[in-house]
């Protein structure tokens, strides 16, 4: 018998089946070979999905009610966290409900920068020191730098920029340097996807890595089809970091 | 009065009735308990292990007394499952749903020995353990647990497929490396706290290589 498929799997961490449903994969759990390791690896997917901020507010919500109930559990997350800063999360189709909102609020059009450059919090325990800045591909016109208000208790930073002029075939590097041109942070391999009809790529970086003062955000794009190439700079946002 | 010598011992009747067929009992045993663990965990989290045994032991007395088991696994769940209702209807019994509220959320608090640690001391150990595990090992995890959705999947094909590994084969490698770099981090944040590493012994304590 073939190993039951992840979705299942991933619906039975997150207790989205039917009692019925359940059973059934709990028996072929305690029979079948393979099983316990699928369901592990699973567990890794939807743990790592959590700490890359890719579900959706009842999944997180789920994990954490059934998932991360443990000390033990709480420290594989840590892991998890740690792996996704380690490789600057990469973006390929993620989608999670807190991106639509900043960008919808940017199809209005009519909101100044500043209202679209703010931080926020989860509300889940674990998460009060992550803060997101979304950064639209717009320059706020007269003014020197885009000011940005980061927790200072903040310790991860979700950092989502708009790619101007998106390509398919690229990927794409940001980079956080510091008044005096000194990087603070780089990511590199991100990709772009679509949310709310914006091309975004999306990283975690270190809520040091944001100092307090000026500094800017460095878009940068490599092309794909040429290997020899090197990145582009596409855009660039004067910032204005202030932690409080 | 019963002879103490002629009093069968659970536990050896359980391995040998575990060892009928081609693996020996005590890997059966081994198999079936993390299994049990798997199925616990779905349902009281916190005291898996607990409850584990306590089936175990259960299954051993029924064992011992003769009782006819034809698919062990099988049986081992139906006695899980009992294990459940009675651990849930035990916790009602001692707790109001109010109080089951706060113990819920206490279970979601970190406290003072279980909190997050420092990201950066998380992120520096788990440097020191991807560079402990070796270059084959700390790629295959960084590569096996890059992408999301069906990207993950075609990934991990791909990956398979250059390892020259079936997709189980890849996920079982995949999963003892990640254990022992959890293990591996764990280990270090507990030394820089200066707490004694949690007894990690039952977990692999180095990767596969490659």
């Amino acid at each position: 018998m073939s190993i039951p498929d992840s979705h299942a799997l991933r619906a039975l961490l997150l207790h989205r089946l039917s009692e019925a449903e359940a059973q059934a994969l709990e028996e072929r759990l305690m029979q079948e070979d393979g099983v316990l390791e699928a369901l592990q690896d699973a567990e890794h997917d939807l743990l790592d999905d959590y700490a890359h901020g890719r579900l959706n507010d009842a999944d997180r919500v789920s994990v954490e009610r059934h998932l991360l109930a443990t000390p033990e559990a709480r420290q594989r997350l840590e892991v998890a966290r740690s792996l996704a800063r380690s490789r600057g999360t990469p973006a390929h189709t993620q989608r999670r409900l807190w991106r639509t909102w900043p960008l919808a609020l940017a199809a209005a059009a009519s909101l100044v920068i500043v209202a679209l450059v703010m931080p926020f919090r989860f509300g889940t325990g674990d998460s009060e020191k992550i803060a997101e800045v979304f950064l639209p591909a717009e320059n706020p016109r007269g003014t020197p730098s885009q000011p940005i208000d980061i927790d200072a208790a903040a310790t991860e930073v979700r950092l989502q920029v708009e790619i101007p002029a998106a390509s398919q075939t690229a990927t794409y590097g940001v980079e956080i340097v510091d008044s005096q041109g000194r990087s603070a942070h780089a990511a590199n391999g991100l990709r772009v996807h679509e949310v709310s009809g914006y091309s975004v790529v999306e990283l975690i970086v270190p809520g040091r890595a944001f100092a307090a003062g000026p500094g800017a955000v460095i878009l940068r794009e490599l092309q794909q089809t040429d290997p020899s190439a090197s990145s582009a700079e596409v855009f660039r946002w004067q910032v204005q970091v202030n932690r409080r | 009065m019963t002879d103490e010598s002629t009093k069968i011992d659970p536990f050896a009747a359980l391995l040998r009735h575990l060892s009928q067929g081609s693996e020996p009992g005590e890997a059966v045993y081994e198999k079936l308990r993390m299994r049990l663990i798997a199925f616990l965990r779905l349902h009281l989290p916190a005291e898996a292990d607990e409850l584990a045994d306590l089936t175990l032991d259960r299954l051993a007395q029924r064992v011992a007394s003769g009782t006819a088991i034809q698919n062990v696994h099988s049986y081992a769940l139906g006695i899980a499952r009992m294990v459940v209702f009675e651990a849930r209807a035990r916790f009602a019994r001692e707790q109001s749903s109010v109080e089951e509220a706060a113990y819920l959320q206490q279970a979601l608090t970190p406290d003072p020995d279980t909190a997050g640690p420092d990201p950066e001391a998380t992120d520096a150990a788990l440097r020191g353990c991807l560079e402990k595990l070796g270059a084959p090992a700390a790629e295959l995890i960084l590569e096996y647990y890059v992408d999301s959705g069906s990207n993950r999947i075609e990934a991990r094909r791909r990956l398979a497929q250059r390892l020259g590994l079936s997709l189980n084969a890849l996920r079982n490698r995949a999963l003892r490396v990640r254990a022992a770099l959890e293990a591996c981090v764990r280990e270090k944040l507990a030394l820089r706290d200066g707490r004694r590493p949690k007894d990690t012994s039952d977990e692999p304590s180095e990767a596969p290589s490659r």
